[in-house]
């Protein structure tokens, strides 16, 4: 029989105790999964000669059974598992690396059920582990997960680009007006065709961009923006 | 007539159309350097945009947390049967094993786990991480004794949490009821019987002591696994003694022709029944035979 280790209490995650720092850790993750799921398929794609746009990013994961929130459950849990003695770099970076290994192997587990059932055709998304086209000189391109950086690249600057871009959504959100929001997050963000916004607020294609770049010019300098840009907290 | 566009903004023009999937990647060598900075911010910025869904709203940070935990706990609970199960293998049967309690789950109980044992069924209670398992016990009487009561094959349950290195205690039935204790007459309300352990060690310590292991018998059996059963049975003695037996009620009968025929059994009967037993056993045994040994051993006396 083996000999009864000494009992020790649980000890409280230090990320437990800055719930403000785990909020901002937790947004960013959010976003980093919707980037790497976006990758295969990108949503920012004409579907054909149309001005419709691809589906959301979320569809990706639909063959493994699992949604984003889930990958975001277990990136957290992952996360607060790990003890503060094993974090190198900062919780900010490894909580980027942590959730884009968990959606890519969110991805590569929902490519196994993407057969045809009873109950739907095959999916068509695009194979995220496949070569990509070929390139002028004609070399085929690396998979599109393969293109997703190592987590040896830099995190926390990662990590603080998509801090700047989620306050420039909150911003966005806050202070445009409906037709400058419409454009900005809908360029900014992939999910409208220039085509489709200027019929909206009739305009000419090339007016629509001419807002979009007013208006992202108005979000880069307002102060909020410009303190988080210099990496201080809103 | 229509005015100029702007380089800028003809070269996001370019850049949209480039991103989605109509265009070539556009050159910014053209652009003086104040367009050409004002360029790259926001090409920069749509690149680190690229995939992130102005529309999706994550779930709050407390949701989040819960399922961390829950998943982490399920995570912990496996492990624990995983650790349990080695235990008990390696020290008190090696057949044991730790199941998921399925039935206790339907049943909305709150066993995690079910633990085989030479022939024992131990439920398994987990209690929080970090809990202090006497606190957590008392706390946790009436779920021990709803256990008990949906499942009367249990003998025991096993109160523990499920910290990196688990500790837990034994419960019998008995310890979940109020008991009158001798000599004082007191009624005591429940309490531990056993010591908080090692969990996996709670459940082999238990396991050991509440069955012991047989003394390994194999050696015999294969012993007399040749044997044939008149050899294991001493025939003789058996003859011998069922004759003495009847012999020794004759002497005692009132009945002088009982008590003479009776008393005058002895050597040949014995040899007889002897030989009738032996061929029983070997599956040879003649009845119209025997009746005709008896008779002849009548006719004799």
């Amino acid at each position: 029989m083996s000999t009864p280790p000494t009992p020790r209490p649980a000890a409280r995650h230090p990320l437990e105790a800055d719930l403000a720092r785990l909020e901002r850790i937790v947004d960013v993750m959010w976003a980093t999964i919707h980037r790497v799921l976006d990758l295969p398929a990108p949503r920012r794609r004409r579907v054909g000669a149309s001005d419709i746009l691809g589906e959301a990013v979320s569809d990706q994961l639909t063959g493994g059974g699992v949604s984003a929130e889930d990958v975001l459950t277990e990136a957290l849990a992952a996360l607060l598992q790990t003890p503060e003695t094993a974090v190198t770099t900062t919780w900010e970076a490894l909580a980027v690396g942590i959730a884009r290994n968990k959606t890519k192997g969110a991805l590569r587990k929902a490519g196994a059920w993407l057969h045809e059932t009873e109950h739907r055709p095959k999916l068509t998304v695009v194979s995220g582990d496949a070569p990509g086209r070929p390139g002028p000189e004609g070399d085929p391109a690396d998979p599109p997960l393969e293109l997703i950086e190592d987590p040896t690249d830099d995190l926390d600057d990662e990590f603080t680009k998509t801090s700047q871009q989620l306050e420039l959504l909150r911003l966005a959100q806050e202070i445009l007006d409906d037709r400058d929001r419409a454009i900005f997050l809908g360029m900014h963000y992939g999910t409208r065709t220039r085509q489709s916004l200027a019929t909206e607020f009739d305009l000419t294609p090339p007016g629509v961009t001419h807002v979009y770049r007013t208006t992202a010019k108005r979000l880069y300098e307002h102060p909020r923006f410009q303190r988080y840009a210099e990496g201080g907290a809103p | 007539m229509t005015e100029p566009q702007d380089p800028v903004d003809e070269l996001l023009d370019a850049y949209f159309d480039y991103l989605e999937g109509v265009g070539e990647e556009p050159s910014l060598d053209h652009l003086t350097s104040e367009q050409r900075a004002e360029a790259e911010q926001l090409i920069s910025s749509l690149k680190a945009a690229q995939g992130m869904d102005p529309e999706a709203s994550r779930p709050s940070l407390a949701a989040l947390m819960a399922r961390a935990n829950a998943r982490q706990n399920a995570i912990s609970v496996e492990s624990l049967g995983a650790n349990i199960q080695t235990a008990l293998r390696r020290s008190a049967d090696p057949r044991a094993r730790v199941a998921s309690d399925v039935a206790a789950q339907a049943a909305g109980l709150a066993s995690a786990l079910v633990i085989y044992a030479r022939g024992l069924r131990i439920r398994v209670l987990v209690v929080d991480e970090g809990a202090d398992i006497d606190a957590a016990y008392a706390a946790s009487v009436p779920s021990i004794a709803a256990v008990f009561g949906a499942f009367p094959d249990s003998n025991a349950v096993l109160v523990t949490n499920v910290d990196p290195i688990p500790i837990g205690v034994i419960v019998d039935r008995d310890d979940v009821v109020t008991a009158i204790e001798t000599p004082s007459g007191r009624a005591q309300s429940p309490r531990i019987s056993r010591p908080v352990l090692y969990s996996p060690d709670a459940c082999a310590h238990y396991v050991t002591e509440t069955i012991p292991a047989f003394e390994p018998f194999e050696h015999l059996a294969s012993h007399h696994a040749a044997m044939s059963s008149a050899d294991v049975v001493d025939v003789d003695h058996i003859a011998a003694g069922a004759i003495e037996e009847i012999a020794t009620s004759g002497a005692r009968a009132r009945l002088a022709a009982k008590k003479d025929s009776w008393a005058s059994l002895g050597g040949p009967e014995a040899a007889l029944i002897a030989t009738a037993l032996r061929r029983a056993l070997a599956g040879e045994f003649d009845e119209a035979l025997f009746r005709q040994q008896v008779e002849e051993l009548v006719d004799v006396a």
